[in-house]
């Protein structure tokens, strides 16, 4: 059997476990951060993060022995605990205290305590090569989606949520705690005539300014890019 | 008072028009090298103040690395100093997309340095720096010339802040990516490079491309 077929097998074998959600309602969700949130897109995407969880609850630690080489594709499900709208998962994008980006570095540099006895080291190539990798991070203290979604099951995940945005790893974007709270409108979408995430322009009647985005988990996909309404700008769903 | 006022910079300018003259002298038929980027900017705008309508060279690395909208507007400004500009590029990077590597390196002498030289274009002046890196500062120091043109480097002895104070009193019209990367990573940081290139993965450009170009990451 391939690494590939094993771990979707298991997913979906994972899944079974699972409790199916019932009542969707719309939600916001609010993230205190204990530091910076490090990023490498202006936005991110709430369902991407729910998909990432329900995935690492159900394979465990062996989550981080999935290949970055390889496309899994874990296929969509009646078990995930937000609601579409036609194609649409109902989440928004992050939406930040602060879009001023700040740039930071990371360092790596060699450690003779890892070298095991060699006498000559290479820094420029192979394993003790040094490095300095640019980010950017926003102060923000907290991040706020919005989502329709089943509200227990969706809290029964984010509890295992260690950090959001790039370089969580590491520190950054460390989540102190959520809240999540019931809310009057579905926002998830479209909130006072704006997109609160990329919606592709098929879906659209008008819109103010169009980029090519991906549009569904995993945002990583160039399968799932195509022409969409940017964040935050006018938009109008087609009728129904 | 302005950097660009001081004696140290204008000694700096000073010596680069006179490596400048010197190659005029000595060439037959020079062209500057373009990539649109802020040093070859300024030997270009040095050199056109000194020869008018030299020849400038463009290498064009596809639409999955600049912007169409960037590559027009680099085009414009060097235009703008002559009217006998030469772009290059090769079809490979429509073929290979974002895993083009090393194209340049490969088709500009293998393919264009030839026809340049058939032509009988006879030097270049390149925008290098020895502040860059350590191998352009040896490259400069030991004359390492990469084709067998021979290079000249106006600005080698230029700082970024040198850069930056010919371009702004000289009102030289620059590239409009400078201002949304300088913005964020400093003026002194900020290079115009090819985006989303996994050659420079290792440094994290990828991460600042991502956040700052984030309307150019997927192209289709």
């Amino acid at each position: 059997m391939s690494e590939r077929k094993y771990f979707i097998e298991r997913f979906l074998k994972g899944l079974e476990k699972l409790p199916t959600p019932k009542d969707f309602k719309p939600c916001k969700i609010t993230f205190f951060l204990s530091s910076p949130l490090s990023l490498t897109h202006p936005w991110l995407h709430f369902d991407g993060i729910v998909g990432y969880l329900q995935v690492r609850r159900i394979l465990g630690e062996d989550f981080f022995l999935l290949s970055k080489k390889t496309r899994y594709s874990f296929p969509l499900h009646e078990k995930f605990p937000l609601a579409y709208y036609k194609e649409i998962p109902c989440a928004s994008v992050s939406i930040l205290e602060s879009t001023q980006y700040k740039l930071e570095a990371m360092y790596k540099r060699f450690e003779d305590r890892w070298a095991g006895g060699k006498r000559k080291i290479y820094r420029g190539s192979g394993p003790f090569r040094d490095f300095m990798i640019q980010h950017l991070y926003v102060p923000t203290k907290t991040v706020i989606f919005y989502a329709r979604a089943d509200l227990e099951i969706l809290e029964d995940l984010l509890k295992d949520l260690i950090g959001l945005g790039d370089n969580w790893r590491v520190g950054w974007g460390a989540v102190r705690k959520f809240v999540i709270e019931e809310w009057e409108e579905d926002w998830s979408i479209v909130a006072d005539g704006r997109a609160m995430r990329p919606i592709p322009v098929r879906f659209l009647k008008s819109y103010e300014d169009s980029a090519l985005l991906a549009w569904r988990s995993p945002y990583w996909d160039l399968s799932n890019v195509e022409e969409c309404a940017v964040p935050g700008t006018r938009v109008e769903l087609k009728d129904e | 008072m302005n950097y660009s006022q001081l004696e140290e910079h204008k000694k700096k300018v000073e010596e680069a028009k006179s490596i400048i003259h010197k190659a005029l002298r000595t060439c037959r038929k020079p062209y500057v090298a373009f990539s649109g980027g802020k040093d070859s900017l300024c030997v270009l705008h040095l050199v056109s103040s000194i020869q008018k309508d030299v020849s400038v060279i463009h290498w064009d690395y596809g639409r999955y690395f600049i912007p169409k909208e960037l590559h027009e507007e680099i085009l414009e400004i060097a235009r703008t100093f002559s009217s006998n500009v030469l772009v290059f590029t090769s079809d490979r990077y429509e073929k290979e997309k974002r895993n083009a590597y090393n194209i340049w390196g490969k088709e500009f002498f293998e393919k264009v340095v030839p026809k340049l030289m058939e032509e009988g274009f006879d030097c270049v002046f390149l925008g290098l720096r020895k502040e860059e890196s350590s191998s352009r500062r040896i490259r400069i120091k030991n004359n390492i010339y990469i084709t067998p043109m021979k290079e000249f480097y106006p600005i080698a002895n230029w700082t970024w802040l040198d850069v930056w104070a010919y371009i702004v009193s000289n009102n030289i019209k620059y590239l409009s990516i400078y201002d949304k990367y300088g913005e964020v990573l400093g003026y002194n940081r900020a290079r115009f490079v090819t985006f989303f290139d996994p050659q420079f993965d290792k440094y994290g450009s990828g991460n600042v491309d991502g956040v700052l170009m984030w309307r150019f990451k997927d192209v289709k």
